[in-house]
């Protein structure tokens, strides 16, 4: 049986992606067709204009049609935004049959209580992720299942954020119109996307470095240990460059891309970059030490902060593969270099794995998020997962 | 300087008025021209030079005091631009803060004109109080970009400048200081052009007014006996420089006094002791007089005063280079000019003006990193 293609859904602060995923028959996981268009409507990860997000949104969704000749009516659709946090909850439960062993029903038992987890009012679930189940005294236990013992514990990762801002990206979707299936962390979708199963044992971080906001997200012991978003993306490199020079934006972000760098080497100190005259702006020359500056400053900042979060969690210890980076922050020049000495740990740029076709949406860092969408959805069309409560709750608002 | 060498330019509605206002009635002086993107006002100026800029962008309806719109629609006739302000030395740029075309077109108009080796003065207004807390911000935002696109910038608030004429009735006030506003404006171009017993160039103008944040302005003048000690007085006394206040917190001044045939030394004496009686922290004073045939009788006194208070914890730009004309001396201007000290927040909020900051242990990082932590950059 043919299963139905999964489009995944990316609205970004500077571009929107929707790539199409199909099964093939051999279990692989084709990507068939792309659609991207420049974002204006959002910043940092949150659409603040509707319409125009909406105008993007239609613009990207065509060209990905187009592109796999399908006809696009339900997508899964990616969410970040600063206010989405990670907590730890604890759920226990005796065990039904301690003679017997712990069986399905505890497992499930535990899992919910481990849900169960007292939020501010305010606030939705977005992902609960099982870390490790407790056996008594036994700590990181992976297959309780069969085992003996009194007391079965687990440990969640609760994802969430608050509603209201979570249902807006939702709202403007459905008023495309298109039907939401899902919805899931951008920050789990780039690691779905950029991870090898290797990685996640040794232990990885996955940075996606987006254009509204960083995003990140940790596996540690086997388990996602920390996942957060920082309002801050490649946006900030460029207004920090739109100030330091008063240059307009457009011309900034050129500038950023051309000849940005996130260290500042000794060969820069004297070059000078030239702005050529356009329009009302009347050209000027930039030192490129100076650019290299901007630019080091604020993502040392950037990548500082999270690995502030991670070394509060404990985490940074326990991370063997590394730092991967992904967005299209990932592609400035020396930002691999700048993360290894920041987090004293091995850093690549990480692309979508897991996935063949489109050589485009399939070689870039800043598809991961998308791609790892499609892998998200698609598994969940197979069963291979639950479905996030959101989601849940969409279907239950469709009846679906 | 020839008078022919200055453009005297109205950027926006406002400023249009003015420099309409202006050229009225100047049969030898410098060139005029206006520039808007409202048609009707292009339409209703007797100043022959004209240009309707971004008939596309705003359909001749102005740009209804979108800042964005209007820099928009003055970039798309640039090309026009340059040619108002082809051959100049020095373009002086006139216009009022806070709505759409001004704001922005100032900043414009002077890029072209620096583009063709002229330095550029911009006398900028800067709204009334009563017009709201929006327009006053959406000022000082355009103040903070214009003072970076031009040689010198002369800040006038509205709010003084009528508190200056002493009148109650709306029409008077709006006249007088209008009248006030538009003397100073030639005062100074009359200081350029118009040979006195004490010259100064247009270095010396730089050199004391052309600091970083911009100087403040204020004129008086007068006829009769005794019109030297009253018209400093009138000066002194003028909301304008703060009561005088503005004199005594001045890093700098420059004084020019006009006067007719019969003005004296005894009169310059008089008005420069009083100057220097209320400035007692020293500050460099760049002083020339300027002899106008037809001031037999009167006498007027135009101050621009350099203070560092106008921009909180201004950095401390080493002064500009002696003698430095043109796109060269501007640079090495530039060239030590290490730091901007944005102090206000939306300077430094640039694209994330109008959303919700991202703030960490009580930093907003929307803020560039660069100036949080301190960094100079060398421009």
């Amino acid at each position: 049986m043919a299963v139905p293609p999964v489009v995944g859904l990316e609205i970004g602060t500077s571009k929107v992606v929707a790539l199409v995923g199909e099964m093939r028959e051999d279990g692989h996981l084709m990507i068939t067709g792309m659609g991207e268009h420049p974002s204006t409507g959002v910043r940092k990860g949150e659409i603040v204009d509707l319409e125009n997000a909406a105008i993007c949104v239609r613009s990207a969704l065509a060209l990905a049609e187009e592109s796999a000749q399908v006809s696009i009516r339900q997508v899964h659709l990616a969410l970040t935004g600063a206010h989405i946090q990670s907590a730890v909850n604890r759920g226990a439960v005796p065990v039904l049959d301690s003679e017997g062993g712990i069986g399905r029903d505890d497992i499930e038992q535990v899992m919910e209580v481990a849900r169960a987890v007292n939020l501010p009012p305010d606030r939705d679930i977005l992902h609960t992720i099982c870390q490790h189940f407790c056996i008594d005294d036994q700590q990181r236990v992976t297959q309780p299942e069969g085992m003996e013992g009194a007391k079965l514990a687990l440990d969640m990762l609760v994802l969430h954020g608050v509603r209201n801002r979570l249902h807006n990206t939702i709202r403007c979707v459905r008023n495309i119109p298109l039907s939401v299936q899902d919805v899931a962390f951008s920050g789990l979708c780039a690691a779905l996307a950029a991870l090898t199963p290797e990685q996640k044992k040794s232990g990885a971080i996955v940075i996606d470095l987006g254009g509204g906001t960083t995003d990140y997200l940790a596996y540690a012991g086997n388990v996602v240990a920390a996942a957060g978003v920082l309002g801050v993306g490649g946006d900030h490199v460029t207004n920090d460059i739109t100030l330091a020079f008063n240059i307009p934006m457009s011309r900034a972000e050129k500038l950023k891309r051309e000849s940005g760098s996130a260290l500042v080497a000794g060969s820069d100190l004297t070059r000078r970059v030239s702005l050529p005259a356009e329009g009302g702006f009347s050209g000027r020359t930039v030192s490129l030490k100076s650019l290299h500056t901007v630019i080091n400053a604020r993502m040392d900042e950037v990548l500082s902060t999270v690995k502030k979060r991670l070394d509060a969690q404990g985490i940074l210890h326990h991370v063997g593969a590394g730092v991967v980076l992904t967005g299209g922050g990932a592609r400035s020049r020396g930002i691999t270099d700048l993360a290894e000495n920041l987090f004293d740990l091995p850093c690549a740029v990480g692309k979508p794995r897991h996935v063949s076709g489109l050589a485009a949406a399939t070689e870039g860092p800043e598809f991961a998020v998308c791609s790892g969408l499609v892998q998200y959805g698609m598994r969940a069309q197979l069963g291979q997962r639950r479905a996030s409560p959101l989601g849940n709750w969409l279907k239950g608002l469709f009846g679906r | 300087m020839n008078p022919a060498d200055i453009l005297v330019v109205g950027v926006g509605g406002g400023g249009s008025r003015v420099v309409d206002r202006l050229a009225d009635g100047i049969a030898h002086g410098p060139a005029f021209a206006v520039v808007d993107t409202d048609a009707r006002t292009v339409a209703s100026v007797s100043v022959p030079a004209r240009l309707q800029a971004g008939a596309v962008v705003t359909d001749g309806l102005g740009a209804g005091g979108d800042i964005e719109r209007g820099r928009r629609a003055l970039e798309e006739d640039v090309e026009k631009v340059r040619n108002l302000v082809a051959g100049k030395s020095l373009v002086i740029i006139v216009a009022c803060l806070g709505g759409g075309t001004g704001s922005s077109g100032a900043g414009v108009v002077s890029r072209a004109a620096q583009e063709t080796g002229a330095v550029t003065l911009c006398f900028a207004t800067q709204p009334f109080s009563f017009e709201g807390a929006a327009r006053g911000s959406a000022a000082q935002k355009a103040a903070a970009a214009i003072d970076d696109a031009v040689d010198i910038l002369v800040l006038v608030p509205n709010d003084r400048l009528t508190e200056a004429t002493g009148s109650v009735k709306l029409n008077d006030a709006f006249d007088r200081a209008n009248r006030v506003l538009t003397s100073g404006i030639a005062a100074m171009w009359k200081l350029l052009t118009q040979p006195g017993y004490i010259n100064i160039g247009l270095a010396d103008v730089r050199q004391a007014a052309g600091r970083a944040g911009g100087c403040g302005f204020g004129y008086a003048e007068g006829e009769g006996d005794g019109k030297a000690a009253r018209v400093v007085e009138e000066l002194l006394a003028s909301p304008l420089l703060g009561g005088g206040a503005a004199l005594e917190r001045a890093g700098s001044l420059l004084v020019s006094i006009v006067g007719g045939p019969d003005m004296t030394l005894q009169d310059v004496g008089t008005v420069m002791d009083a100057i220097s009686s209320r400035a007692p922290g020293h500050p460099n004073i760049s002083m020339g007089t300027v002899l106008d045939e037809a001031w037999q009788n009167r006498l007027g006194i135009l101050v621009l005063h350099s203070s560092a208070a106008r921009r909180t914890g201004a950095s401390s730009s080493a002064p500009s280079p002696p003698g430095g004309k043109g796109r060269r001396g501007r640079r090495a201007r530039k060239a030590t000019h290490t730091q901007i000290d944005l102090r206000f927040d939306s300077d430094a909020k640039g694209r994330f003006r109008n959303v919700e900051p991202t703030i960490l242990d009580g930093e907003d990082l929307d803020i560039p990193t660069f100036l949080r932590r301190g960094i100079e950059i060398e421009k």
